[in-house]
């Protein structure tokens, strides 16, 4: 959302009166427009579970009035100006107030990208290898809502990835240009699978949600991003509080302040430890589902070269061709794309590309937001992108 | 406030945050121009509120005081930091609490029943204006975009806005009459 600071309309400033009118109304249809119910709660726990531990707060009035009976009142002043004192200290020196401040933006950034509006972000990855990140996007995201989204990006082959989700749930279109409703997620690009559910749309703001729990947030100094102008954006930076759980080891966010809508996501991704692959193995899936499912290609192909077979009896699709290279997303560890869950890396093994080549890993995954286009109301429908690929016959 | 006996302190206290969380965060939002300058404003009001839960006179209403602290906290963060507030003009604030009063005396089951009266406002602005509130607050679009995809001037949508808005002040403070 951007109605406010940059995008906040000013009142009119004649009178105080419309001024007045023009800020409530403002902030009522803020709240009343933007806010949910995941937002509030959010916000209300985060006062509850601070009422008991937060600056020196009395807990009843109760013991207030113990307090009073018992101390004259001169003793009272000294006594709460000295314990202000040392707790202010020690908020300050332990630096609450910076953790306070971080955890204040992602929860505003949660609310705001679970809030509606048209949005578009571009995803482009850097392997190891590589020296800088590729200028054309991987893939691209559009979301209006947390219900509406739609998710284009290149298969291996070069085969068109298009999967999405719209008030009847997710859906992807088969290579025949057919609707899959029923087993969906088999078609998405493995990096875009957190956990069990997909990373966009339900999406960044599940990301920052996994990430207050499972990183260290820090707030660091406001900065420019390139291609923005003079704007400063809120950094953020997560670092994963244990080195062996999966995902990158560093997120970086970039956070309009006005907004609080995610600007840049960057995921660090470091390398993974040799001969160390295998399920659950550290870093084994930056972005892949628990227990070893497949992760680790941009596509829901396999880098070995082999294609993933949707389950429940969804129809198959042709392997990957040559190019696989750029493809791989998983930092290396882990079951392959097509592996069993709990089989040993081998000729599964991620770090393979489609013609068993080993592949680098990925150090760098970016996703900027972009200015969207005007998306027509049946854009995250199915319907509007189930035409067959060229050379592939309809199902009849 | 009534106190059940039942209750502790801190559940009295996690009723009234409830009851008043949609109130505050939305007249922090008309306070601060950030969203996490407001989320701030909220927390920081409700922990003052607790700690100072004891001075609180019973027999006034919890609203008002609450956003007597916010106001407070908001002005002491624009004395540190320029342009935190969205005005820091006695005036303006003390018209600006006479509307959530206001609000807070129409006929509906707490905050947001009450606001939500203004989608009938909102039906009944005028279509160019209407389009204009859609977009910018329902769908959350930039002005920049709000502009083009109605071809119009930046400034005409903004105007429309300011114009907007001051109707649908009118409109739902009007309720309050009829109501």
């Amino acid at each position: 959302m951007s109605t406010d600071h940059d995008n906040f309309v000013e009142p009119e400033s004649s009178t105080a009166k419309t001024q007045a009118d023009e800020l409530f109304i403002h902030g009522v249809m803020q709240q009343l427009y933007q806010d949910t119910d995941t937002a509030r709660e959010s916000r209300i726990q985060g006062v509850l579970s601070r009422l008991d531990t937060d600056a020196g707060i009395p807990h009843a009035r109760v013991s207030r009035f113990n307090f009073a009976a018992r101390y004259p009142r001169f003793i009272r002043v000294a006594l709460a100006a000295a314990a202000s004192l040392t707790l202010m200290v020690s908020l300050t020196y332990i630096g609450i107030g910076t953790e306070k401040s971080a955890d204040a933006t992602v929860q505003a950034t949660i609310a705001a990208m679970r809030s509606s509006g048209d949005r578009r972000f571009e995803v482009r990855a850097k392997l190891e290898t590589e020296k800088d990140l590729g200028k054309e996007p991987m893939a691209v995201i559009d979301t209006r809502a947390p219900n509406l989204m739609l998710l284009r990006s290149k298969g291996p082959d070069n085969h068109s990835i298009t999967v999405g989700r719209d008030g009847d749930g997710p859906w992807a279109i088969r290579r025949d240009g057919s609707v899959e409703r029923d087993n969906p997620e088999v078609r998405w690009p493995r990096w875009a699978m957190l956990g069990d559910e997909s990373l966009f749309a339900d999406s960044v703001d599940q990301l920052l949600e996994t990430m207050s729990d499972a990183y260290e947030i820090k707030k660091s100094a406001a900065s420019t991003l390139s291609g923005r102008g003079d704007t400063r954006f809120t950094h953020l930076t997560g670092t994963k509080r244990r080195a062996m759980q999966p995902g990158p080891r560093q997120i970086d966010l970039w956070i309009d302040d006005s907004s609080k809508i995610v600007e840049r996501i960057e995921m660090h991704f470091e390398r993974p430890p040799q001969n160390q692959g295998g399920p659950g193995g550290p870093g084994g899936r930056p972005f892949g589902p628990p227990n070893g499912r497949p992760n680790g290609t941009f596509s829901g192909d396999g880098p070995d070269g082999e294609h993933r077979p949707p389950r429940d009896g969804a129809e198959g699709e042709g392997g990957p061709g040559a190019g696989g290279e750029r493809h791989v997303i998983g930092d290396g560890a882990g079951p392959g794309p097509r592996g069993p869950r709990m089989g040993p890396p081998g000729r599964l093994d991620p770090r393979r590309g489609p013609r068993g080549e080993r592949l680098p890993p990925l150090e760098l995954l970016v996703i900027d937001r972009v200015n969207p286009p005007v998306f027509a109301d049946d854009y995250f429908k199915p319907q509007t992108y189930n035409k067959p690929e060229a050379g592939v016959e309809p199902t009849k | 406030m009534q106190e059940s006996p039942s209750h502790s302190g801190k559940e009295v206290f996690e009723i009234l945050v409830r009851e008043h969380a949609d109130m505050l965060m939305s007249y922090s939002r008309s306070l601060v121009y950030s969203s996490v300058a407001a989320e701030d404003v909220f927390q920081q009001t409700m922990l003052i509120a607790w700690k100072r839960l004891a001075d609180f006179d019973r027999s006034r209403p919890f609203g008002p005081w609450l956003r007597g602290i916010a106001q407070n906290i908001a002005l002491e963060a624009n004395r540190r930091s320029s342009r935190a507030v969205r005005s820091a003009d006695p005036q303006v604030l003390s018209e600006l609490e006479l509307r959530f009063e206001s609000l807070s005396h129409l006929e509906g089951d707490g905050f947001r029943d009450r606001a939500a009266k203004l989608t009938t406002c909102i039906e009944q602005l005028p279509e160019h204006m209407r389009e204009s509130v859609n977009l910018l607050y329902v769908r959350g679009m930039l002005i920049s975009s709000i502009a083009a995809s109605l071809n119009a001037s930046e400034e005409a949508i903004k105007k429309r806005i300011q114009r907007a808005r001051q109707l649908l002040a009118d409109c739902i403070l009007k309720q309050e009459v009829t109501a």
